[in-house]
């Protein structure tokens, strides 16, 4: 009687326990607590949380190789490449280009901004991480969600998890990250620029950019492809207007589905042992480093840009050239119209915020070009 | 490929990609212009 008892116990889940496993649920139960009670990118920590609870329940086999349920959503939906790829589909369906066709001048606040992905890669690698790594923890400074976890796929797949909601964590914290460093490195004079004003663009001129820009940049950098591709695929849908219900699909049904497919699979990789280790804990510092790198040379090339043009460019814009859209944009505006009410620099920072993340995608295009090849 | 490399390369080449993106604005803006008939500097 004793024996079978023993056996039926063997069977349950509860002698497999141990203290990392708890630590693990207790992380779990936090991103779930944040996403809910606090609103932190609830769409993505929700289910990264849910994942990594399941993870970590001893016997499930979710993550078993070639049989789990979670396993086959992460090897086809992110290993493979699908899952970010589409998810670029709909940001392209959500992101008006308008704003950075008026002022062309602001894309290279894009490219300042990722500085940082290359100070913390030179950083990471002095600490010890491989070069793999170390790229993909750079890539967390863009501050975007789904190239961060495109390129810890392809080249660290063993970080993906942290890497991911260190990524979605600092994007859900860009409005307490971002104003210190702002006011920091900006005189209130500065602050108080106001842009010039903005011309029309054209309906035709939205529709002809995702087309031309595909073409140049797949030239450019062919391993942004799936990405950029998908990018402007899903602006054209938006721009082109004879296509509506493929944008609200892009937009809505398909970008739900594949959220849901990526923040359970990404909790699902961080079991105990994997995750558990101080490496992770230095992902974190580094990752925090590279996104407030980015702010400050984000908004140190517009001082540098102004010192050269007539037309003076309002530095915090500079802020907005990390990923994280709209809210970068949003802190822009909420920190410029402190120093001036009447100063409106959502629309412009919008420019800037857009081209970000195509730095992003191009600077992680280039990590594969290099690392890879 | 050392770091060394890779840092000085990714950063001049993301500045390389984000030119080509201010190329292709201009580009596009040229191309509108001559499908419209409005001259190039009504658009730019």
């Amino acid at each position: 009687m004793t024996s079978h008892l023993t056996s039926l116990v063997k069977t349950t889940g509860f002698v497999y326990l141990t203290p990392g496993i708890i630590v693990m649920w207790v992380i779990g139960l936090a991103l779930i607590y944040l996403a809910i009670k606090k609103d932190y990118e609830p769409l993505l920590l929700l289910p990264i949380g849910f994942g990594i609870l399941l993870a970590n329940l001893p016997l499930s086999g979710l993550m078993t190789p070639e049989e789990g349920l979670l396993w086959k959503f992460y090897e086809y939906g992110i290993h493979w490449e699908i899952i970010p790829p589409i998810i670029f589909l709909g940001i392209g369906a959500f992101t008006d280009f308008g704003p950075l066709l008026a002022n062309p001048r602001l894309i290279f606040l894009g490219a300042g901004a990722q500085a940082g992905v290359y100070i913390t890669f030179f950083a990471a690698q002095a600490m010890g991480f491989d070069i793999m790594e170390a790229a993909t923890i750079g890539i967390i400074g863009g501050a975007d969600g789904p190239t961060t976890i495109f390129l810890a796929s392809k080249i660290a797949p063993q970080l993906l998890g942290a890497c991911a909601v260190a990524a979605y964590s600092y994007m859900a914290m860009v409005p307490i990250i971002q104003p210190p460093i702002m006011r920091l490195m900006t005189t209130e004079a500065e602050r108080k620029i106001k842009m010039a004003k903005s011309r029309k663009v054209t309906k035709l001129e939205k529709i002809l950019f995702p087309l031309v820009s595909t073409f140049l940049i797949i030239l450019l950098v062919p391993a942004s492809a799936p990405l950029i591709s998908m990018l402007m695929l899903g602006n054209l849908f938006r721009e082109s207007g004879v296509v509506e219900r493929l944008k609200h699909a892009a937009q809505n049904e398909l970008m739900n589905i594949v959220t849901i497919f990526l923040g359970v699979p990404i909790g699902a990789t961080m079991n105990a042992e994997a995750f558990l280790q101080p490496k992770v804990i230095f992902i974190f510092v580094l990752g925090l480093c590279a996104f407030m790198i980015s702010t400050a040379t984000g908004i140190l090339l517009a001082k540098l840009m102004n010192l050269f043009s007539t037309k003076k460019i309002n530095p915090l814009l500079g802020a907005a050239g990390v990923s994280a859209v709209p809210m970068a944009a949003r802190v822009v505006h909420k920190v410029g119209t402190e120093a001036d009410k009447k100063n409106y620099l959502l629309m412009y920072a919008m420019g800037p915020n857009v081209a970000g993340v195509i730095g992003t995608v191009i600077a992680a295009g280039i990590f594969l070009t290099l690392l890879t090849s | 490929m050392s770091a060394s490399v890779i840092f000085i390369g990714g950063i001049s080449s993301v500045f390389f990609g984000m030119g080509l993106l201010y190329l292709s604005i201009k580009i596009t803006a040229m191309i509108t212009a001559r499908l419209t008939g409005k001259r190039k500097e009504n658009l730019s």
